[in-house]
């Protein structure tokens, strides 16, 4: 079975002109959930800013100076980690049910039900295999680089291995990414099955991959032309640096207008790159099933 | 028969289109220059605004750090408009190599799928460049590091040879995939695979290609830098190279700019029309090539109807 890469790559712009509506609907989605998000990170944000500034222009940071940076870091993604997670679920099942069965547009085609559940395990199960594999490979090569440190000779294979190990692990990836959309059209959790229907379209579908890629960095290189003037015109960001231990209301005070413009450029692009990324390994998947597209 | 292109057809491509199309080449030349104006106007815009002391304060003020933010922005956005024009006018010159019949409203400069595809695939060689400049990068170092504690010497040599192997071969690899980006166009696709596959075996012709396009665009650009130069001494009397020399050991210009913006207005229209006259001479020879391999490919490929 052969794979049209570029044809399916192209499968996000085809749903922005198919279901507009839909990316409206995901662009909104993307603003409530920054705006959880925001509620529950933005004092540790503010502080992360705020540490940020003062650590500008300091080349060379203390392990005590960065560690109130790292801890900041941590609890912000604390909290807003098992909220992307979930929102990611959704926004997948979605991007899936809007390639594979097209017909059920209500809601922008988010839902929460069993189906997002599957996909939820699913992500998490790839997300395991790959950190694991990762892992692995970090293990290895930090091993041999700390032996490297005596025997200099194996900085050579340190440097092959981390290449090997960073080809493993887009391997692994390319040949996991069609677990969500078997998943959602088959109702059952599916992660051997990628691994069988990407046998032998690997490169067609690293080359899709690519393409959707860097297409979605072409539409945040745009977003972010637009966006920069923008938020400049309303006063910027820059003056949430200095307001730590403050609360959401004084910051939206002093940067409500600079917020709301970030809110929704950031929600807009989001949904349109998330629908260019995503939308074509569905396609792909319709594909090599021999299913007819919507 | 082994397909090949002729270099000097290549090269005489951007010429006759530019004798068949000047208008067309101005205007790209106008649309490339255009956010350098407005690169220039910000610039003039932002160093009106700032205060002396500030320029000259190892402390800038609140409002010197807010204006050189707000310069940054905007120079950012004139980057990447900058970018986007070049896509556009790439395509439009692409073509009108390939393509010459058809109608080109615009000057042929438009936004559609040929152009995401000139952008994707300019992007993908730039990612692709880098990625290649550190694996390089960090071969270089594991072979120079590893050979070390041997001889510093030989360690060195080594690594320093690694890198300017690898770097030929990254070199190779641009040669091969330059064809990519006027194939996507001829063919209506993203011709990563075809235009790959096209350049096989022209490595050495395209590396001859670039080459001399690279010494014409050098020679052309240095014949008018030596009429400029001849044609202010005997009619301004204006010495360029002791104006150069006095402006290197920092004296003040003075800036009479009543006189300096309507000369810059009158020069706007060759140095435009020269801009976009090395841009057809240093894009349109990657077209004709890639059009005359194509036309000399086997017949049961995908070809585009317009091509010879």
């Amino acid at each position: 079975m052969t794979l049209p890469a570029t044809d399916c790559a192209f499968e996000g712009f085809r749903l922005t002109r198919r279901a507009p509506k839909a990316l409206l609907a995901w662009a909104l989605a993307y603003a409530v959930f920054f705006t959880l998000f925001f509620l529950v990170a933005a004092p540790h944000l503010v502080t992360v800013m705020s540490l940020v500034t003062a650590l500008e222009g300091n080349t060379n940071p203390s392990i005590e100076e960065i560690q109130p940076l790292m801890q900041a870091y941590g609890a912000m993604f604390a909290w807003g980690m098992p909220l992307a997670i979930l929102f990611g679920a959704v926004m997948n099942t979605a991007i899936a049910r809007s390639v594979i069965r097209p017909e059920e547009k209500q809601f922008g085609y988010l839902r929460v039900g069993k189906a997002e559940l599957r996909v939820l395990a699913v992500n998490l199960i790839v997300a395991v295999i790959t950190g694991l594999a990762a892992m692995a490979v970090f293990a290895i090569v930090s091993v041999i680089a700390a032996i490297a440190l005596t025997v200099p000779a194996l900085w050579l294979v340190v440097v092959l291995l981390s290449l090997a190990g960073l080809a493993l692990i887009i391997w692994l990836t390319i040949r996991l990414s069609l677990a969500v959309p078997i998943t959602f059209a088959e109702g059952r959790i599916a992660v051997k099955e990628s691994f069988a229907m990407t046998r032998g379209v690997f490169w067609p579908m690293l080359g899709m991959a690519i393409i959707a890629w860097i297409m979605a960095l072409l539409v945040a290189l745009l977003g972010s032309a637009v966006a920069a003037p923008l938020s400049l015109l309303v006063g910027g960001m820059d003056q949430l640096a200095g307001l730590e231990n403050a609360g959401v209301t004084q910051m939206l005070r002093v940067a409500g207008p600079a917020l709301a413009v970030s809110l929704v450029v950031n929600a807009v692009l989001s949904a349109a790159q998330i629908a260019i990324m995503y939308a074509p390994f569905s396609a792909a998947y319709l594909h090599l099933k021999g299913a007819p597209r919507g | 028969m082994t397909a090949a292109f002729s270099i000097g057809e290549a090269l005489a491509s951007g010429f006759r289109l530019t004798r068949r199309r000047p208008l067309r080449v101005w205007a790209w030349g106008m649309a490339s220059v255009a956010p350098s104006l407005l690169f220039g106007a910000l610039m003039l815009r932002l160093f009106g605004a700032i205060a002396m002391e500030d320029m000259a304060s190892g402390e800038p003020s609140a409002a010197f750090v807010g204006q050189m933010m707000q310069f940054q922005v905007w120079s950012g956005l004139a980057n990447i408009l900058q970018a986007l024009i070049w896509v556009a006018v790439t395509a439009a010159i692409f073509r009108a190599v390939l393509f010459p019949e058809r109608p080109a409203p615009f000057a042929g400069m438009k936004v559609g799928m040929d152009e995401v595809r000139i952008a994707v695939v300019a992007l993908a060689m730039i990612i692709a460049f880098y990625a290649a400049a550190i694996v390089i990068g960090l071969l270089a170092f594991a072979i120079g590091a590893g050979l070390w504690f041997i001889s510093e010497m030989v360690a060195v040599a080594l690594g320093l040879l690694t890198a300017l192997a690898a770097g030929l071969a990254v070199w190779a690899l641009l040669l091969r995939a330059c064809l990519i980006m006027p194939a996507s166009v001829a063919l209506n696709d993203f011709a990563f695979v075809a235009g790959w596959k096209l350049a096989k075996g022209q490595v050495l012709r395209l590396l001859g290609l670039s080459l001399t396009i690279i010494a014409v665009v050098l020679a052309i650009e240095l014949a008018l830098l030596g009429i400029v130069v001849v044609v202010l001494f005997l009619a301004a009397g204006i010495n360029v190279f002791s104006l150069a020399a006095m402006l290197d050991q920092g004296a003040p210009p003075e800036v009479d700019w009543g006189v300096l913006i309507p000369w810059a207005l009158a020069a706007f229209v060759p140095l435009s029309w020269l801009q976009g006259f090395l841009t057809t001479v240093m894009m349109a020879p990657y077209a004709q090539a890639a059009r005359s391999l194509l036309a000399q490919g086997p017949q049961d490929e995908v070809r585009p109807v317009a091509l010879d």
